[in-house]
């Protein structure tokens, strides 16, 4: 099971509608919640959670501290890039 | 006191929450002018303008869509009363600075500005206005509502849909 974490500035609205939308874009690709689980953080509390997930997609630049690899969510939200963004997430966690 | 219009029974927005021909001099005074209105409507506590205000400076709003640049300026739910969005309509495009992307500056002529208190019980609400901005077309008509009454209508009639 390969973990994503979905971070924004306050957690609440953009991490919300991204998770949300990645989660769609993953399942229409074949990764479904059997392959991968997606969580949700704000971004001030990446530092605890981002070491037990193997990516993070953000709206927001994140903490130097936080090692895990890191892509911009923002297509999610523009629409605009959603296939390329989503396609180099597969890239990440397939195995 | 009447029930507020909510759209899908979730968040209030009627045309009380439009402020049209926002003059502004940056985002922060943007800001600022849409804040008041969600105050004034009683959508948010008096925390509410200068706690957008201070986030917007660390985590900046600003997305370059397809028919123009917006903003979704918000805060911590602690600041919020009652889930709402209120709308402003910019009398000319004001810089703001693009989300995630520090050095990028997105010129904005609408700020949808949300107040949210359960994340997950306004997805839907936060979806739908996502597919708003997807939708090319949409904002530019928006925009060019006459009054605050027809920009209420078009959004309401956008996110029910």
């Amino acid at each position: 099971m390969k973990k994503i974490l979905v971070s924004c500035g306050t957690g609440i609205a953009t991490s919300t509608a991204v998770r949300a939308k990645l989660i769609d874009c993953l399942k229409a690709k074949g990764y479904g919640p059997d392959k991968v689980e997606v969580g949700q953080c704000r971004v001030a509390d990446l530092p605890t959670f981002a070491p037990s997930y193997d990516l993070i997609v953000s709206t927001c630049a994140l903490p130097s501290t936080v090692k895990t690899p890191y892509i911009l969510g923002l297509c999610f939200l523009t629409g605009v890039g959603v296939d390329k963004v989503v396609d180099q997430i597969i890239e990440k966690i397939k195995d | 006191m009447s029930e507020r219009a909510k759209i899908l029974g979730e968040m209030c927005f009627d045309e009380n929450l439009v402020a049209m021909h926002v003059n502004a001099v940056d985002d922060q005074d943007a800001i600022d002018q849409v804040a008041k209105v969600m105050l004034r409507e009683g959508m948010v506590k008096d925390s509410y303008p200068d706690a957008v205000k201070a986030r917007e400076k660390v985590y900046a709003t600003g997305l370059e869509l397809l028919d123009m640049g917006i903003a979704i300026p918000h805060t911590d739910p602690e600041h919020v009363i009652q889930p709402a969005i209120a709308l402003g309509i910019l009398d000319h495009p004001v810089q703001f600075v693009g989300m995630g992307e520090p050095d990028k500056r997105v010129n904005v002529e609408i700020i949808f500005m949300l107040s949210i208190l359960e994340p997950h019980s306004q997805l839907t609400i936060l979806q739908k206005l996502m597919k708003v901005f997807q939708t090319e077309g949409k904002l530019t008509t928006l925009k060019n509502a006459k009054d605050a009454k027809e920009a209420a209508a078009l959004l309401s009639t956008y996110l029910n849909d």
